[in-house]
């Protein structure tokens, strides 16, 4: 079979990545400047880079039967990156379709960007699969978690606009540590160049790290205050147009719900393949063990919230804690432990 | 789920410690916490490594809280031991409340509920009530489980209920993991795990237990007759590992199948995967050409793998003790395919050293000839590495993944839903009131109200 050339699976997902950045800029200023016009097309544009990123997926999958090892595309860290970035903007659509909350587009079209771009920078190789890989396990496994990882990026979007409506200083711990953890891996990176010294890259990723969070949490701290000062009703336009905290409450539940049954069925899909490739259906490879931990804190979540009756900051604030276990699931296994899950990197 | 309690006695009972949500909600984080150890602080390592990590201090402190084998230390399993003994004392005292609950009498409409509903659709029916009641009941029978009429003075009332069984849903949960549990633990009492080896053209019927360090006899014999590697076309990534094996059974013809990674054997309750393969020794013929410096006559001998052969001009004897298929350099170049030779006379020490394999050029002169190894015939004999298992609690943890996930969709995604309606007389229309409430997703369900009450009026 032969392709036209510009029909490349990687050139249409560079494509997408543009859409889906610009879906967010449009998604941004609609929140800001409140035309129904740039709302109504960052939808459409969200929709097109779905259906790109739909065409894309497809495309490489094509692709690999065309190089002779037909398999799913969905083996390596580019590939589930792509699928990644599906699996968010098929979420935020179907929500933004049954809540009509398009201020949470604002949110997920920059997740499914990010993904995107982060997988422009990975290897596009089509490489065969590994024996231990070729199994029918490989697709339901896959499909189930990211369907559970996307939920709970959904959910964490909901959560930041929960927080922002709010004005709550929980913003200031969040943004805090996202630049934190930028400085320390920007700062480890950039001294890993010049010196291998374990205690220095450590050092230098610590003071860094730290500094880098204070200075980012105490802005925020500072820039809610004084929004809290001038506008002690949230009545200001952008507080306005985000839906109601009880709204937000209650769907970033619901989406954490569907999140949760989805890493059940990923985590399930996972053990029984383990059980026929290896022979055991748990070893506690690290990424089985923080699958299973981030299982533990959201369902400490729907506990605390079904039981305790927790409702609002203290379940957002757990929902925050499960998406950086989920983060740490999908990234930071492959990249600081070793384990079985090796091949995904 | 219930957690109203009305009265809270002073003394805290042992069944109350153990029934509370709180406890479970410490365990879980506890649990999650504990189990972050393990995943940095690689568990496969060895004791001499992990000492050389740590140093002697930190070691003893860790060797002693069991941080290098965690998952399997006391204090964890001890951990998940109370989550579930947390679980069943909850399930025991909650459950017959639901119970009670579930399989309960039909409320029906009550005016205090119905009071209690903060958003009602309201409306008026060109119609009488009563009309007005069987209009009601025709929509409302059609999309609830159970249905019932009645009277509130003047008013006619129906009411509307389903899915309250689905209050059960977490029970299911619950149960689901005490039976991964359980099949856990049946797994390591009468289960085991173990290596065999078996090199191309043998058999083996036992296996070393690698928890009890002891033989286990296996109900059949296993023959390994080849076992083969294969490449994806024009690369050098392995597509496959297949053992082609032979079972004999007693009183049975011996048969043939084939293990594959990810399609295991499964015999007997035994199950044979392919775990590793590695290559024990070379067969096969080498052609070694010895040449006298000082006569210039050749003469190329044919020899077998360990297996002597006479040197040409009576010299003696010599054999290729063995063949390396990469030899190694010192600083870790592949130099290609090699034999060991051993070069006996008659009188005198034996020379032995090494021979690239294929390479005429190649020439080292012992015992007064030049030695060439011109080429080989050679095919390695491989070992199959085969994991053997036995776990007769894996169908009862696959039982708890099947349960968790129905109780997830029930828990999680249907609700008991309850609709009370309230149709007044007004002359000789009606003034219809609508208002529902669930125990889960209320929004959801208020917006599957709000579509009733559409419905029913616009059906006059």
């Amino acid at each position: 079979m032969v392709l036209p050339e510009f029909l490349e699976s990687s050139l249409v997902l560079s494509v997408v990545t543009f859409i889906y950045g610009a879906a967010a800029v449009l998604y941004w200023a609609n929140w800001i400047f409140e035309k129904p016009v740039l709302g109504r097309s960052a939808t459409w544009l969200m929709v097109i880079g779905f259906l790109g990123n739909t065409g894309g997926i497809a495309l490489r999958w094509v692709e690999t039967y065309v190089q002779g090892h037909g398999r799913a595309p969905f083996t390596n860290l580019y590939e589930s990156l792509v699928f990644f970035s599906w699996t968010i903007a098929l979420l935020y659509l179907v929500i933004e379709k049954q809540h009509k909350i398009r201020s949470l587009g604002a949110f997920a079209a920059p997740l499914a960007f990010l993904a995107l771009a982060y997988a422009a920078l990975q290897n596009k190789d089509i490489m065969p699969l590994m024996p231990a890989l070729k199994s029918n396990w490989l697709i339901a496994h896959v499909m189930t978690c990211f369907l559970g990882y996307a939920a709970f990026a959904v959910a964490f979007g909901l959560a930041v606009i929960y927080l922002l409506k709010a004005r709550d200083k929980g913003l200031a711990w969040l943004i805090g540590a996202i630049f934190g953890i930028g400085a320390a891996t920007l700062a480890v990176t950039v001294t890993g160049m010049k010196t291998d010294s374990f205690w220095t890259l450590a050092g230098s990723g610590f003071f860094i790290g730290a500094g880098g969070a204070l200075a980012a949490g105490f802005l925020t701290a500072t820039i809610i205050n004084l929004i809290k000062q001038n506008d002690p009703e949230g009545q200001g336009r952008l507080t306005k147009m985000l839906p109601d905290l009880g709204v937000m409450d209650e769907l970033t539940y619901q989406t954490i719900l569907f999140g949760f049954m989805f890493l059940t069925a990923g985590i399930i899909t996972g053990a029984v393949w383990a059980n026929s490739a290896w022979g055991r259906y748990w070893s506690w490879d690290p990424k089985e063990t923080w699958s299973l931990i981030t299982w533990l804190i959201y369902a400490t979540m729907i506990h605390a919230r079904l039981v305790r009756g927790w409702r609002g900051r203290r379940t957002i604030y757990l929902s925050l804690v499960g998406f950086s276990a989920v983060l740490f699931t999908y990234f930071g296994v492959n990249t600081l432990l070793k384990g079985l899950h090796s091949y995904a990197t | 789920m219930n957690n109203k309690q009305t009265v809270k006695k002073p003394e805290i009972s042992f069944v109350a410690f153990f029934a509370s949500v709180k406890l479970s909600i410490f365990l879980l984080l506890t649990v999650a916490a504990t189990s972050v150890i393990g995943t940095l602080i690689p568990q496969e390592a060895s004791l001499r490594e992990h000492y050389q990590n740590f140093g002697p201090t930190l070691f003893r402190i860790f060797d002693t809280l069991g941080f290098f084998n965690v998952y399997q230390a006391k204090w964890f399993q001890f951990l998940l031991g109370l989550l579930a003994f947390n679980l069943i004392v909850c399930t025991l005292k909650r459950f017959p409340i639901t119970w009670k609950l579930v399989t309960g009498v039909t409320p029906g409409f009550s005016q205090g509920k119905f009071n209690s509903i903060k958003e009602k659709h309201q409306f008026t029916l060109k119609m009488s009530a009563q009309q007005a009641q069987a209009t009601v009941l025709d929509i409302v029978r059609k999309r609830f489980r159970t249905v019932t009429e009645g009277r509130e003075g003047e008013a006619f009332t129906v009411y509307g209920e389903k899915g309250r069984w689905t209050r059960m849903g977490f029970y299911l949960i619950h149960m689901a993991f005490l039976l991964i549990l359980l099949g856990a633990i049946i797994g390591s009492v009468f289960g085991f795990s173990g290596y065999v080896h078996i090199p191309e053209g043998e058999s083996v019927q036992s296996v070393e237990n690698k928890q009890h360090e002891q033989e286990m006899a296996l109900p059949f014999t296993i023959k390994c007759d080849s076992f083969s590697l294969d490449y994806y076309e024009g690369t050098r990534s392995i597509s496959e590992f297949t053992s082609f094996v032979t079972i004999i059974e007693p009183g049975k013809e011996p048969w043939q199948t084939t293990i594959r990674v990810n399609h295991p054997l499964r015999l007997h309750g035994i199950n044979l995967y392919q775990s590793t393969y590695d290559i024990s020794q070379h067969s096969g013929t080498i052609d070694v050409q010895f040449t006298d410096p000082e006569t210039g006559n050749s003469e190329t001998v044919t020899t077998t793998i360990t297996q002597m052969s006479p040197l040409p001009f009576d010299k003696g004897s010599f054999m290729i003790t063995e063949y390396i298929e990469h030899l190694r350099s010192r600083d870790g170049h592949d130099m290609g395919p090699a034999a060991r030779m051993h070069m006996f006379s008659e009188n005198g020490p034996p020379a032995v050293f090494m021979m690239p394999v294929g390479e005429p050029d190649f020439m080292q002169n012992k015992m007064g000839l030049d030695v060439r190894v011109i080429q080989g015939e050679v095919t390695p004999i491989y070992v199959t590495g085969l994991k053997v298992t036995k776990d007769p609690g894996v169908w009862v943890v696959y039982a708890g993944f099947i349960l968790i996930l129905v109780g997830c969709l029930v828990t999680f995604f249907m609700a008991h839903q309850q609709l009370y309606i309230k149709i007044s007389p007004k002359g000789n229309r009606s003034f219809v009131e609508i208002g529902g409430t669930a125990n889960k997703n209320p929004q959801g369900f208020e917006e599957r109200t709000r579509r009733i009450a559409r419905r029913i009026e616009n059906k006059e």
